[in-house]
């Protein structure tokens, strides 16, 4: 994939640095743990056994 | 009993974290997310026979999920007024500390980022998914996932101010990180 910068900029970089790339994962699944902790809201159960029970009336 | 207890479907409910944060990811919206996951569950639910039996369900259900955040942002074209809403929420928990500002830094520049960006960087970066499986679910080729990510990982870097114009973004381009990461901050 050709990278033309506007402007006619010298060659942009085109990775991270693999600590850097590193770091970052490391702050992404910190990112993503903080959500997957949070508890599992009611609804999702109940929708789950409303689906189920809808399935077993047909 | 007709139901079985062995039903593929009850294995769902346990992915429901997984597909939250996925979709906070995404929509960076508590509201939005929950909304998003509950279309993700009921799609699954009654399309369960197009899933592969010992393939990957999670994955599968990344799929729906993503798939469904799309499709809903074409036809409503509009983006979520609150993009700093569901992250910021989870730094008021945390303690004061050296590591707050900065990682909410990273934070803020994380929900910077186009929607393809965050999608690849949290399937490859925080999942830890190859790029293969990455563009399988982003129903892409392995190479755009690739330099989807590498280009998300270098719009962080320069969101964070972190760019130097002739080289590489560079641990000492990024002093805000490498506190994060030094001070073993505890998100949770």
């Amino acid at each position: 994939m050709n990278e033309k910068s506007k402007g006619g900029r010298p060659s942009r970089p085109q990775t991270t640095s693999l600590d850097v790339t590193r770091e970052i994962d490391e702050n992404l699944r910190r990112v993503y743990q903080a959500a997957l902790t949070e508890e599992v809201p009611d609804r999702f159960t109940q929708l789950l056994a409303q689906l189920r029970e809808k399935e077993g009336k047909s | 009993m007709t139901i079985s207890p062995a039903d593929p479907r009850d294995d769902i409910a346990g992915h429901i974290p997984d597909l939250r944060a996925f979709a906070m990811a995404l929509s960076r919206n508590h509201a939005a997310a929950d909304d998003l996951v509950q279309d993700t569950i009921v799609k699954a639910w009654t399309n369960f026979d197009k899933f592969t039996p010992g393939t990957n369900l999670r994955a599968w259900l990344f799929t729906i999920l993503r798939n469904t955040f799309y499709s809903n942002r074409r036809k409503v074209s509009r983006e979520v007024a609150d993009p700093d809403g569901v992250h910021a929420g989870s730094l008021s928990v945390l303690p004061q500390h050296d590591g707050k500002l900065a990682f909410r830094e990273f934070l803020v520049a994380f929900n910077k980022l186009s929607a393809e960006h965050r999608e690849a960087l949290i399937l490859v970066g925080a999942n830890g998914y190859s790029y293969e499986e990455a563009a399988h679910m982003m129903g892409v080729a392995t190479g755009t996932a690739k330099s989807r990510a590498s280009r998300a990982r270098l719009r962080l870097c320069e969101l964070m101010g972190m760019t130097s114009p002739t080289g590489n973004p560079t641990l000492a381009d990024a002093p805000a990180l490498a506190v994060v990461l030094q001070s073993g901050l505890a998100v949770a």
